[in-house]
C-alpha cells in the first residue's frame, strides 16, 4: 500500500495489556501546571528501564478541572497495578508535590483504586487533614506556599501499550521531521501518549542480549551501521529509522493514534513505514497497518 | 418518582416530619402514604389529613414539601439518600441524623440544622443541606461529615463541637461559632465574635475551597461570588480541644 508516495508495509504492531492511571495536575497558571506534569512524567520512556511509561495527554480547561484552575492531564502506564501504584506515589510525591501551587487529582474512574493521597499524607508529619467533599476525600498537606491537595485514591484501569510505528528513509533530517510530525499528531489524540522525548525514539530495542544481566538490547536490524554484520531490515538506500511508541487507554485509542501518526508521517523523504512485532506470540493486540488505515476511510 | 406534599395552612403545633424520609415515601404505595401516621404535638394524624399528596411516577426521585411548612420539624431526619426540597420556612432539626442525600430549603430553618440528636453527640454524617435563608442556633453542632450551605446568617454556636465537615455561611455567623470544635471548617463572610480558643492564622488561599465551591456550583447552589476573587482570613481552633478546626472569614470581623 502507498500513502502520499510512502510505502506502508503490510505488517502489524504487536501491543499488549498494561495498567493505566490518569492524573489531573492543576496549578495557578497553565505554565506551572505543565511544569509539574512534565516533572511527573519525566524519565518514563520505556517500561524496560523506567518501570513505567508516561506522558502528557493534554491540557484540561479550567471549567473541567476539580478546582477550576488550569490543568494538565498525564497518563502513566505500567505492567502491574502494584508497579503503577509505586510510580504514582513516587511521581506525585517527588514531582507534583514540590511544584509550586500544584494540586493532583484522579482522572480515571476505575474499579481498582490505589491509595495514593492516603499514603502521601504522612509527609505532613501529623499535620495532615482531609476533606470529604461529595464522595471523594482530599488530603491537605501543609507546604510552604499553602497546602498541597491530593485526592485520596487514584483509579487504575486496563490500557494498551506497545503500539508502534517505524518510519524509515534516506536522510536523517527528513525522516526526523516526519517522525516529529507523527508525534505531534499522536499528541492530539485524547487517551494516547507517545512516551519518548518528542514522541520519537531513535533506539528501538529487542528483548534479550548477549549479556545475561541486560534485559533488552539495540534492535540491530534497524541500525544502518550494522547492516554489513547482521541480517538487516533496511533496504540498501535506507540510512535512518525512528520508532514511535504509543500507549493508550483502549485499543481503539491506540489504533486511532497509529493511524493519525502514519498519515502525518507520510512526508517527502520517507521511504517506508512499518511496525515492530514478535511474530504475534507476545501481545494479544495485533494492529495491522493496512487495516487501521482502511478503518480511517470508513 | 416525585412525591409532593402540600401542607394545609393553619396547622397548630409542631409537626414531627421524621417519618417523611425519601426512602419511606418513595417505597410505599399511595394508600399507605395516605395513612402514614404523623404526630402533631401529642396527637397522631394520617398524612392525607394534613396535606395534599401528589405522586408523579414518571420523574426522577425527589420529595417536595410545600404549603404551610413552617411547623415542620425534623425534616430529612436520618435521611440516607435522595433529594428533598422544601418550598418555604421549616422548623428545628433539619437533617438531624442525616448520612447522605441533599436537602434544599427555600426559606429559613430553625435551630439544630444538621446537628446531633439530643440523645447522642453525632451530628450530620454526610450529604448536603442548602438553606436559602437564615438558620437558627447550633447549625452543624456535632457534625461529622457533609456540607451545610447557608445563604444568609446563622444563629449562635454554629459548628459547636464539630468533629469534621464543612459549613458555608454567605452572611454572618452568630456569636461564638465553633465552640469546642475538633476539626472541620466553617467559612463565612462575617462573624460577630470569635471565642478566645481561636487563633489568627493569617490569610489562607486554600486549595480545597476551590474544589468545594466547584462542587457547590455543580449542585446548583449559590455562595457569594466575591469569595471566588478574595482570600479569607483563617482562624484555627478550638484550641481548648484539638485545635484542628478552622474558621475562614472573607470580610473583616464585625
Amino acid at each position: 500500500m502507498q500513502l502520499e508516495g510512502v510505502k506502508i508495509e503490510n505488517t502489524f504492531a504487536e501491543a499488549f495489556p498494561m495498567w493505566v492511571s490518569r492524573l489531573i495536575i492543576t496549578a495557578d497558571s497553565p505554565w506551572l501546571a505543565l511544569q509539574a506534569a512534565e516533572a511527573a512524567t519525566g524519565l518514563a520512556f520505556s517500561i524496560i528501564g523506567c518501570g513505567c511509561e508516561a506522558g502528557i495527554e493534554g491540557n484540561i480547561p479550567m471549567s473541567e478541572t476539580p478546582d477550576g484552575r488550569p490543568g494538565v492531564a498525564a497518563l502513566l502506564f505500567s505492567y502491574s497495578p502494584e508497579k503503577l501504584e509505586e510510580h504514582l506515589l513516587l511521581r506525585i510525591g517527588q514531582a507534583v508535590l514540590p511544584s509550586a501551587t500544584s494540586a493532583c487529582f484522579n482522572g480515571l474512574a476505575a474499579e481498582r483504586m490505589a491509595k495514593v493521597g492516603a499514603k502521601l499524607r504522612y509527609f505532613a508529619n501529623g499535620f495532615q487533614s482531609s476533606k470529604l467533599l461529595g464522595d471523594k476525600r482530599y488530603w491537605r498537606i501543609p507546604v510552604a506556599d499553602g497546602e498541597f491537595v491530593v485526592e485520596e485514591s487514584f483509579g487504575i484501569g486496563k490500557g494498551v501499550g506497545g503500539g508502534n510505528l517505524i518510519i524509515l528513509g534516506v536522510e536523517r533530517e527528513r525522516v526526523l521531521a516526519a517522525a516529529e510530525a507523527a508525534g505531534s499528531a499522536i499528541r492530539k489524540i485524547r487517551g494516547a501518549i507517545a512516551p519518548f522525548p518528542g514522541g520519537v525514539c531513535r533506539s528501538p530495542s529487542k528483548p534479550g542480549s548477549k549479556y545475561k544481566e541486560v534485559r533488552a538490547s539495540t534492535n540491530d536490524a534497524y541500525c544502518s551501521t550494522l547492516r554489513t554484520r547482521v541480517p538487516t531490515q533496511l533496504t540498501p538506500d535506507e540510512q535512518c529509522a525512528y520508532e514511535i511508541v504509543i500507549d493508550g487507554i483502549t485499543e481503539q485509542v491506540v489504533r486511532t493514534a497509529m493511524r493519525e501518526g502514519i498519515k502525518a508521517a507520510c512526508l517527502p523523504g520517507v521511504s517506508r513505514i512499518t511496525a515492530g512485532n514478535y511474530g504475534g506470540k507476545w501481545g494479544p493486540y495485533h494492529l495491522y497497518l493496512h487495516k487501521l488505515l482502511k478503518e480511517g476511510k470508513a | 418518582m416525585r412525591v409532593e406534599l402540600e401542607f394545609h395552612p393553619g396547622i397548630q403545633g409542631r409537626v414531627d416530619a421524621s417519618p417523611l424520609q425519601p426512602e419511606v415515601l418513595l417505597a410505599i404505595n399511595g394508600k399507605e402514604l395516605d395513612h402514614l401516621p404523623l404526630w402533631i404535638g401529642n396527637l397522631s394524624y394520617a398524612l392525607a389529613e394534613i396535606c395534599k399528596i401528589q405522586r408523579d411516577l414518571g420523574r426522577m426521585d425527589e420529595i417536595v414539601f410545600s404549603g404551610d411548612t413552617q411547623r415542620l420539624t425534623k425534616v430529612g431526619y436520618s435521611m440516607n439518600r435522595g433529594k428533598l426540597m422544601v418550598d418555604g420556612d421549616v422548623g428545628d432539626e433539619v437533617g438531624v441524623g442525616m448520612s447522605a442525600g441533599v436537602i434544599y430549603i427555600q426559606g429559613n430553618t430553625g435551630h439544630f440544622c444538621g446537628a446531633n440528636e439530643h440523645s447522642n453527640s453525632r451530628g450530620m454524617q454526610g450529604g448536603m443541606i442548602f438553606v436559602n435563608g437564615d438558620v437558627g442556633d447550633q447549625v452543624g453542632a456535632g457534625m461529622r461529615r457533609g456540607m451545610i450551605i447557608v445563604s444568609k446568617n446563622t444563629g449562635e454556636y454554629a459548628g459547636a463541637r464539630m468533629v469534621a465537615g464543612t459549613i458555608l455561611c454567605g452572611g454572618s455567623l452568630g456569636d461564638r461559632p465553633g465552640l469546642g470544635m475538633k476539626r472541620g471548617s466553617i467559612v463565612a463572610s462575617k462573624v460577630k465574635r470569635l471565642l478566645p480558643g481561636f487563633y489568627l492564622s493569617g490569610k489562607a488561599d486554600e486549595e480545597w475551597l476551590r474544589i468545594c465551591f466547584a462542587k457547590v456550583r455543580k449542585a446548583g447552589m449559590n455562595y457569594p461570588s466575591k469569595w471566588d476573587k478574595s482570600i479569607p482570613t483563617r482562624f484555627t481552633g478550638d484550641h481548648l480541644e484539638m485545635g484542628k478546626g478552622e474558621i475562614l472569614i472573607y470580610d473583616q470581623l464585625e
